[in-house]
């Protein structure tokens, strides 16, 4: 799989495979539509074929450089969304450890976490997850960063709900964008300053032209 | 075996069994499945981007294995059960696998610490592919 990427960035959806990251080639979402769901353990299991981390001896002492770890995309309402290790919120619990070295095969381990992404309630909204032992995430601003999940059912791209978190983007130069496929995909009729502009693979963004007498202009920086 | 289609109207069954054996046993799943009830015997179901609804009660979600799963890969992807109004604490198996650069079974483990509130409370688990850089041999999990 491959989508249009004007430079690789840290998102929902995406954790770029450069060094010193290391972790899965795959992401988890798992994604809460009610309210009230109290959620505890969450465990995440890997069925090892072959070599999978490189240059490390894998620990799950979260004390240690290589700790393999849950990792998941924190996206509050304010502040920084960052994939972040869940090392320091809870006890760990693994059961079928693997070996101390990883470079041999394994199978079947299963990393557990309890309060793996919050110790109580969790409300509506999708919490992407990772398998890791490194992950370089310098987070960004959550204000800059928009993903389109056409929530709303609509293709206007200024109805709030049709983003996470709530749009429309801004339109700044330090404005991200991140187009999800969606049974409603997005219409752009206006101006729109963006930094970085991602369509996933399967998304479509359709830019409209302008009227004459409206001239717009597309952005990119 | 092949591929399913399932069009708009016709995506909702009272059950669903899996039970496909010989080489290779698995069934490919054009639209999103809706069912009551689930069985997952043998073989694969693959998804792709698609949405596989379960609206049943909680004991199929406590057996898959590693040879009969669903299978996903993309953002609107996933297993989603509709844990039922005050479904009783306990520890459910979303039966689920990317089918992505990396395949094979990959279950997600929840486990509750009290009822479910007095709505059915939707919970959806898919996959999504890591997709750039060039480390790949180094990064399979």
């Amino acid at each position: 799989m491959s989508g249009m990427e004007l430079t690789m960035t840290y998102s929902a959806s995406n954790i770029p495979e450069t060094s010193p990251n290391n972790m899965a080639k795959y992401i988890t979402n798992m994604t809460i539509a009610g309210a009230g769901f109290t959620p505890i353990r969450l465990p995440l299991q890997w069925n090892t074929r072959m070599v999978i981390f490189t240059a490390a001896i894998l620990s799950l002492d979260n004390s240690q450089t290589y700790y393999l770890n849950i990792y998941y995309y924190n996206q509050p309402s304010g502040g920084t969304a960052q994939w972040t290790n869940t090392t320091g919120l809870n006890t760990p619990i693994v059961s079928n450890p693997p070996p101390p070295n990883l470079w041999s095969r394994c199978s079947n381990t299963t990393v557990v976490k309890t309060t793996a992404i919050g110790s109580g309630t969790l409300g509506a909204g999708i919490y992407p997850l990772n398998l890791g032992v490194r992950n370089a995430d310098g987070g960004s601003g959550v204000s800059s960063t928009w993903i389109w999940t056409g929530g709303a059912g609509t293709t206007t791209w200024a109805t709030s709900t049709n983003w996470s978190p709530a749009g429309p983007p801004s339109s700044t130069s330090s404005t991200n964008i991140i187009i999800n496929p969606a049974t409603a995909q997005p219409t752009m009729i206006a101006n729109q300053l963006v930094n970085n502009l991602i369509i996933n693979p399967g998304a479509i963004l359709t830019i409209q032209v302008p009227p004459p007498d409206n001239k717009r202009n597309f952005h990119e920086q | 075996m092949g591929t399913i289609n399932l069009t708009s109207g016709a995506q909702t069954f009272a059950g669903f069994t899996m039970n496909v054996t010989g080489t290779s046993p698995n069934v490919n799943i054009n639209g999103n499945l809706t069912t009551g009830a689930l069985t997952l015997t043998s073989g694969l179901v693959n998804m792709g981007n698609n949405i596989a609804i379960y609206t049943g009660a909680a004991t199929p979600m406590l057996a898959s294995s590693a040879t009969s799963y669903f299978s996903f890969i993309g953002t609107n992807s996933g297993f989603q059960w509709n844990m039922p109004a005050s479904q009783a604490a306990g520890t459910y198996k979303w039966p689920v696998g990317p089918a992505g650069t990396v395949t094979g079974f990959r279950p997600v483990i929840l486990t509750t610490t009290g009822a479910n509130p007095a709505t059915i409370v939707p919970v959806k688990i898919g996959f999504v592919n890591e997709w750039d850089g060039a480390y790949n041999d180094l990064f399979r999990l």
